[in-house]
């Protein structure tokens, strides 16, 4: 709990060090579709659902260096396997970026998400830290993403907390104006302790669509 | 005995001048003769000053003076052999300044003609240096005064050692003539600031002869100071209006590390015990990966522009070229006001 109150306190410094004064202000609004795909073996075989979350993003850029990205996303999951099944998923997730480079960005977000049966509900929080490294084609009308982010803090109701948890994904943002259109590949992988003979492994796999307009139009330099 | 020395010293410098001093003496006293009409004792006087033997130094001018009173007082003098004489001196003064004259108010006829039979005889072409003046073009002139000692086609022409030139006068002469310059050169523009050689050129009407004279002159410009115009953009303050051909590479291998973030992320980051990652959602960045790298390695390939930096560096060449145009007329202002320094140089000949 020191280490992440650490990591979190040095991430916030760096985030305000870096927002100028008179930061020039953008906001933008998008609406995301992600096809989700969710596995489970709680020592009984891998349990499978997959479906389609829709949500909405809205990213305000402070400047050229600070975003803070606020996101929500609801839908349903299938049972794709035996032992499996229908749930509902939510999730809200708040990260601040700084681009310490302009094609690295360092980040530290936090999310919730609940998955809902009509019999019970967990609820995920999760604090990440990570960094996403930006790549420039074409004048920045395309950047492409690599990223990786480190849980630290996970917590799941009626489960211990995973000893291991990580994250990483790469993807694509092509702009016209103010108008963006972006697809991401995210992999969250979950490693639990050991708990009576059975070691518990989460895996949720995402392939998001954002469709976006940034008001004012033109990207900050 | 140092004080000895520096009077000894002292003496032979004054020497000299005492010397110069007693000819001068002597050309007044034989002038005061002449005037006086006791020719014989003035052309005693005179033959001692222009004698070898004579013990003073007679400069260049004196013994003009000496030899032009020696050819008055013999053509005073009645008789063709005196009349000969008298032209043979006139001659000898004229060979060494070609300028000398005998004014007509002071002189009678029979000298007069004594003289001007002398100017036929020998001929020069002769120049004086020009005074230190100052110029304005287009509103005063410089007056140079040239000679042949009768007549002549007379060439005169001034010309720097940059190449600028201008022929102030080319046509007959007989005489002193007085040419002048307004500070032009040929083709119409201000003299440059150079030093100049100004050529006498003269071609006998009467003997097969030429003879030349030249003087220098040097040349400046008096104007307020001139602005220096903005120096040329160097390469490092233009923006590079080309992409370099490495961007286009550049391009692909960033479309291939996506889709290699992709699918590394679905294959080594994914739990095994899970069965791996979904590679339809990691293969579908994956390829639009691939895609985008290919696409932009393309575009880059044949659209290497930068049409902002051309905008940006078109934008700084014409603010310079604005800059530059204001400070060039400024100059050209200040250089209509411009005003020619002349002043004689050392090395004039005649």
């Amino acid at each position: 709990m020191k280490r992440m109150c650490i990591v979190g306190a040095a991430t916030l410094q760096l985030v305000t060090s870096a927002a100028p004064v008179a930061a020039q202000v953008a906001v933008r609004g998008a609406g995301i579709l992600t096809v989700v795909e969710h596995r489970v073996d709680a020592g009984n075989g891998v349990e499978q659902a997959s479906g389609t979350l829709f949500g909405a993003e809205g990213t305000l850029f402070l400047g050229s260096r600070v975003e803070i990205q606020v996101r929500g996303a609801g839908g349903k999951l299938t049972a794709d396997s035996v032992g499996a099944e229908n749930r509902d998923v939510a999730e809200g997730t708040i990260r601040a970026s700084v681009l310490t480079v302009p094609w690295l960005a360092l980040h530290a977000g936090l999310t919730a998400r609940s998955y809902s049966t009509p019999l019970v509900r967990q609820r995920w929080t999760m604090l990440r830290f990570g960094g996403e490294a930006r790549l420039g084609f074409l004048g920045d009308d395309i950047t492409g993403v690599v990223r990786a982010e480190i849980l630290p803090s996970v917590t799941v109701s009626g489960l211990e907390r995973p000893n291991r948890a990580f994250a990483a994904g790469a993807g694509l943002e092509w702009r016209l104006g103010a108008v963006s259109l972006s697809v991401q590949y995210d992999l969250e992988r979950y490693d639990f302790p050991l708990v009576a003979g059975a070691e518990r492994r989460e895996q949720y796999s995402t392939l998001t669509v954002h469709a976006g307009l940034r008001l004012p139009g033109h990207r900050a330099p | 005995m140092k004080r000895l020395a520096a009077v000894a010293f002292l003496l032979l410098l004054a020497a000299p001048l005492a010397a110069q001093g007693n000819t001068a003496e002597m050309l007044q006293r034989a002038r005061r003769l002449y005037e006086n009409l006791e020719v014989e004792q003035a052309l005693v006087i005179l033959q001692q000053v222009i004698s070898p033997a004579s013990p003073f130094v007679v400069s260049s001018e004196q013994r003009v003076e000496a030899y032009k009173y020696l050819g008055a007082s013999l053509a005073f003098q009645r008789g063709a052999v005196k009349r000969d004489s008298a032209i043979t001196y006139f001659r000898a003064a004229l060979e060494r300044d070609p300028f000398v004259d005998l004014e007509p108010q002071n002189f009678n006829p029979a000298q007069l003609g004594a003289f001007a039979e002398a100017r036929k005889q020998i001929f020069a072409a002769a120049v004086r240096p020009a005074r230190a003046d100052t110029l304005t073009p287009g509103s005063s002139q410089v007056t140079i005064q040239a000679l042949t000692t009768h007549a002549a086609r007379m060439h005169v022409e001034l010309h720097a050692t940059g190449g600028a030139r201008r022929v102030l006068y080319d046509g007959d002469n007989d005489g002193l003539r007085e040419v002048r310059w307004d500070g032009l050169v040929s083709d119409g523009s201000l003299a440059p600031a150079d030093r100049y050689q100004l050529d006498v050129i003269g071609e006998s009407r009467l003997l097969r002869l030429t003879d030349t004279a030249s003087t220098y002159l040097d040349v400046t410009w008096l104007h307020p100071v001139l602005e220096d115009t903005l120096p040329a953009l160097a390469a490092g303050d233009l923006l590079p209006e080309q992409y370099p051909a490495s961007v286009a590479t550049g391009n692909l291998l960033k479309g291939l590390a996506v889709a290699a973030g992709a699918l590394l992320t679905q294959t080594a980051l994914a739990s095994s015990s899970l069965g791996g990652g979904n590679a339809l959602l990691s293969g579908a960045v994956a390829g639009a990966g691939v895609l985008t790298g290919i696409v932009s390695f393309s575009v880059r390939q044949r659209h290497r522009d930068i049409p902002a930096n051309i905008a940006e560096n078109a934008r700084r060449r014409a603010e310079r070229e604005t800059a530059n145009l204001g400070v060039r007329q400024r100059n050209a202002d200040k250089l209509r006001q411009t005003r020619l320094a002349i002043g004689s140089a050392s090395g004039g000949v005649r």
